[in-house]
């Protein structure tokens, strides 16, 4: 007694078996990255990287964005910059919908798109590169970014309408604290206020508060541009909160820490596979974002026994659960428009011969993956710490949840200067790498429990 | 009968894909020469063109104001100009070092104003001159303390101002330069070029 359907449901089995088995996952191709990069090893996840995308047309993007995190890391920031800037272009380039791109998405695969980055990706690409820029000295370059990012930020507003990030305050927050430290003070004052106003629209839903630091701003810059009544209701909304006159700061030194936390989370797959009563597989795969474990309880910059903490903000986990959120209609609308394509492709090939039918049934099925690239190594959230200190020389010390830390010995402050630490503390065990290896004086282990 | 209709689009539509996906993997890269002086705006930024154009105009517009005449009245010599710097204050990492070379080779060429090496050029040429008084012969040694002291300097700055609404931008550039008296700070030429450009990007690609 001949039982196609059984036969056909059974190879349709083995097939799919063989197939998957080569179908390797952006987490399986990045695995040995994170593995490098966690063991603090960022040369050797930057060689890993390579093996893991390059020469992978769709994700040419996101390998510019990886390398130049990982080449950061490395202190190499002018081939971070340069990968950086190769990232936005193409962003540029491959942002403009793609006919067959669209197509495929909607018949293949998700992930036959050219993966072009996230909302907060694209906009956290001009943060790093400013990063690099105020490491390398070139402040003006920062700048840039700066006037980049409000475009990119400007286009947002324009494309996100509805949308909880629908700007990003620590972007404004930078921008503010770059424009301040040139002297241009007016810009200074509008970045802080739309950083303000983006902090405060998108608490509730991302959970990051406007800083203690962004609040003096607003209460330094208004009250020296004499916005009294500006001023007067920053005083009403912020209590009692310490601040200093421009003046006052003038005759200050500042050190500006910036530390990202953890690592970006990762996207995995949710799928559901069905066979129906013809013997046919179905399978719908989405994407839903996992938290990495690491945090930080508390970090901060030490000096002369003064000491800043430094606070959250920006949530990167937070925005990109969100923006997935937001997005997981068009997704699953998709998903479902793929499903019905690829059974109207089995049932047309099932008809010339029913083996056909199998055959495209198991490479449709199989090829139906959720789309789980982002930018992995990004921090999960980015801390900031403002210390304000008299001029002179000064032993630095960061401090990473009040066991691991780095002090930058004899680095010379004078009044009115601004001086940028960025790092990025990865995982308990791991430390910093943030790529803080030249232009910041000696440095020493801080001792155990610093503070 | 929708069924199949439905089942012939998509495979008629995934063989178009798989055209599109051959016909655009084998486009290949082609390389041509062009005359340095050609025109060729490819992204609408900042380029090469609006470098020279802008060092050309401004500096022309330089040599015929007023303090070129005044200076050789008051003093007989041509002026001495140093260019300092150019800052970038636009929304693209464009180079400055072009547009300043392109300022130098502008003024040098004119013939006449007296042109002093930069700060940093400067430096190198004095280890040269120090150099020289350790190992050159004393008829060929160059003294130090003979170097020529510019009377002016050349400051500037580039400015964007950006509009864009979805895919259409204009990118309105400003350059301005300065010319300050070294001697009492006087500022005795400004000058202001504006360059406006309406980049329309691409709606669809392959």
């Amino acid at each position: 007694m001949r039982h196609p359907w059984l036969t056909g449901r059974l190879v349709g089995l083995l097939a799919l078996a063989l197939f998957a088995g080569g179908c390797a996952t952006h987490s399986d191709r990045f695995a040995p990255v994170e593995e490098a990069l966690l063991a603090g090893h960022p040369d050797r996840a930057l060689e890993a990287v390579d093996d893991a995308l390059a020469g992978r047309r769709a994700d040419a993007i996101l390998f510019h964005l990886e390398r130049g995190m990982l080449r950061r890391m490395t202190g190499d920031h002018r081939g971070s910059n340069a990968d950086l800037e190769r990232a936005k272009g193409l962003m540029e380039e491959l942002g403009v919908t793609s006919v067959s791109e669209t197509f495929g998405s909607l018949t293949v695969a998700e992930g036959v798109s050219s993966y072009v980055g996230a909302p907060h990706e694209q906009v956290l690409l001009h943060l790093v590169k400013a990063f690099n820029y105020l490491d390398l000295g070139q402040r003006d370059a920062a700048r840039v970014e700066a006037l980049q990012v409000d475009l990119r930020l400007q286009a947002l507003a324009a494309e996100a309408e509805g949308s909880v990030y629908d700007a990003d305050p620590f972007a404004r927050y930078l921008s503010g604290i770059l424009f301040e430290a040139l002297g241009e003070r007016s810009d200074a004052l509008i970045a802080y206020r739309k950083a303000y106003r983006a902090y405060r629209r998108q608490e509730a839903a991302i959970g990051v508060q406007p800083p203690a630091s962004l609040r003096a701003a607003l209460l330094r810059l208004t009250d020296a541009l004499g916005l009294d009544d500006e001023h007067a209701g920053y005083r009403e909304a912020f209590g009692d909160l310490e601040w200093r006159t421009v003046a006052e700061q003038a005759r200050r030194a500042h050190v500006i820490f910036i530390t990202g936390e953890g690592l970006a989370p990762v996207k995995v797959e949710n799928s559901l596979n069905v066979q129906d009563a013809q013997g046919k597989l179905h399978r719908i795969a989405l994407p839903a974002y996992r938290s990495r474990p690491w945090r930080l309880t508390a970090a901060g910059v030490e000096a002369g026994g003064e000491r800043a903490p430094a606070a959250v903000v920006a949530d990167v986990d937070a925005i990109a659960r969100t923006v997935l959120d937001e997005r997981m209609g068009a997704i699953t609308a998709r998903a479902l428009a793929r499903a019905v394509a690829k059974n109207a492709a089995v049932d047309e090939a099932a008809e010339a011969h029913p083996l056909a039918g199998l055959a495209v049934n198991v490479a449709g099925f199989a090829s139906e993956r959720a789309d789980l690239r982002s930018w992995r190594t990004l921090p999960a959230r980015y801390r900031l710490a403002w210390l304000d200190l008299p001029p002179g020389t000064h032993d630095l010390t960061l401090s990473f949840g009040g066991r691991e830390g780095r002090t930058l010995e004899e680095v010379d402050l004078r009044a009115g200067e601004y001086h940028f630490l960025i790092d990025h503390w990865i995982a308990p065990g791991t430390g910093s790498v943030g790529g803080m290896h030249d232009g910041h004086g000696a440095e020493r282990p801080a001792a155990a429990g610093a503070r | 009968m929708p069924t199949v209709t439905a089942t012939r689009i998509t495979t008629l539509s995934l063989s178009l894909l798989l055209t599109v996906l051959v016909t655009v993997g084998g486009c290949g890269k082609t390389v041509e020469r062009i005359d340095s002086d050609e025109t060729r705006d490819l992204s609408g930024r900042w380029n090469d063109t609006d470098s020279r154009l802008v060092a050309e105009e401004m500096v022309a517009d330089a040599l015929a104001r007023p303090w070129l005449t005044d200076h050789r009245d008051e003093t007989g010599d041509r002026p001495t100009v140093i260019v300092g710097e150019v800052r970038n204050l636009s929304h693209e990492h464009l180079n400055t070092r072009t547009f300043i070379n392109d300022l130098q080779r502008e003024l040098i060429n004119s013939g006449r104003v007296e042109f002093v090496a930069s700060a940093e050029q400067r430096e190198s040429i004095r280890e040269e001159r120090a150099d020289q008084d350790l190992h050159a012969s004393p008829e060929t040694r160059k003294a130090m303390g003979e170097e020529l002291g510019a009377d002016y300097m050349l400051l500037g700055s580039i400015n964007t101002i950006i509009d864009r609404e979805g895919r259409e931008q204009v990118r309105f550039y400003q350059v301005d330069l300065e010319m300050i008296s070294l001697a009492d700070n006087r500022k005795v030429w400004l000058g202001q070029k504006k360059i406006k450009k309406y980049i329309e990007g691409a709606a669809l690609r392959p």
